[in-house]
């Protein structure tokens, strides 16, 4: 595996972890909206 | 530093929009970061590989550099060793009566050692330098243009003194002695011709001119060059 393919696996699963945080972020933001 | 982010998440956690959209650049600048810190260790793992790559072949290189200023030695050796003959020859130091005492003498003009210089590592630096896109310094471009150079000059030496021995060489297999040339005897018609003859010295002065003196000064210049790159070398890879 090349130097660039590491960067790019990386890259990958840092855009995935911020997809899901901030999908996560987002619905926690609507139930805490539905509560108030 | 980590509580210091932890607050400012907390401080996050409203309701309102703005600082959600706040929350979602911090994590996006996070991201970035990442991905630049992984771009950054990759190409210091690139360059690192890089160097040690080019130290292999600077190695290669010098190994070639002595082996080519070992042979360059024994050529320096051979034609000072003729020299000294031929200037004989063409001084007429020797005449019909004493040019059986010397042997080397009439084979001054079908003599000749070519100098093939060793060019693996030049090879490989060169398919490093077309692969790699890595700036060149002084020592690699010096170590390329010593090699481009030489390999033209020194082919083309090669085959100057390589065509003239071959036209001697096939002027002598027409004379009637040829045979005893070649086995070695002394006959009269050969003692007049190496001893005496125009043809002869100028054959040996055509030699002279091309071989020993051109020829040999290429070998020698070469030698001194190879000499400083090596010590260039060795002093690049004292320095890694």
């Amino acid at each position: 595996m090349s130097g660039f393919d590491i960067v790019m696996v990386i890259a990958v699963i840092l855009c995935a972890r911020l997809g899901v945080r901030l999908v996560l972020k987002y619905r926690k933001m609507k139930q805490d909206q539905k509560k108030q | 530093m980590i509580s210091i982010f932890r607050k400012i998440r907390k401080s996050f956690f409203t309701n309102k929009a703005s600082n959600y959209l706040l929350y979602a650049i911090g994590e996006i600048a996070l991201v970035m970061i990442g991905i630049l810190l992984a771009v950054q260790v990759n190409h210091w793992n690139e360059k690192r590989k890089q160097d040690k790559q080019l130290k292999v072949i600077l190695k290669t290189v010098r190994a070639d550099l002595v082996t080519d200023t070992l042979r360059a030695d024994g050529i320096i050796t051979f034609y000072d060793s003729i020299n000294k003959y031929s200037t004989k020859i063409i001084n007429k130091e020797y005449n019909t009566n004493s040019i059986d005492k010397c042997l080397m003498c009439r084979s001054l003009t079908t003599l000749y050692q070519p100098f093939i210089i060793q060019d693996k590592g030049y090879n490989m630096l060169k398919n490093f330098e077309e692969l790699e896109t890595i700036e060149i310094d002084s020592l690699q471009n010096n170590i390329l243009q010593f090699y481009k150079t030489m390999t033209d000059i020194l082919g083309q030496s090669n085959e100057f003194i390589k065509s003239e021995t071959l036209r001697n060489l096939d002027y002598y297999k027409n004379k009637d002695w040829f045979v005893d040339w070649m086995q070695g005897r002394f006959t009269d018609e050969m003692k007049v011709y190496f001893g005496n003859s125009v043809d002869y010295r100028n054959r040996v002065a055509a030699n002279y001119i091309l071989a020993s003196q051109n020829h040999a000064n290429f070998v020698r210049a070469h030698k001194r060059s190879a000499k400083e790159l090596i010590t260039s070398i060795d002093n690049r890879l004292e320095a890694d």
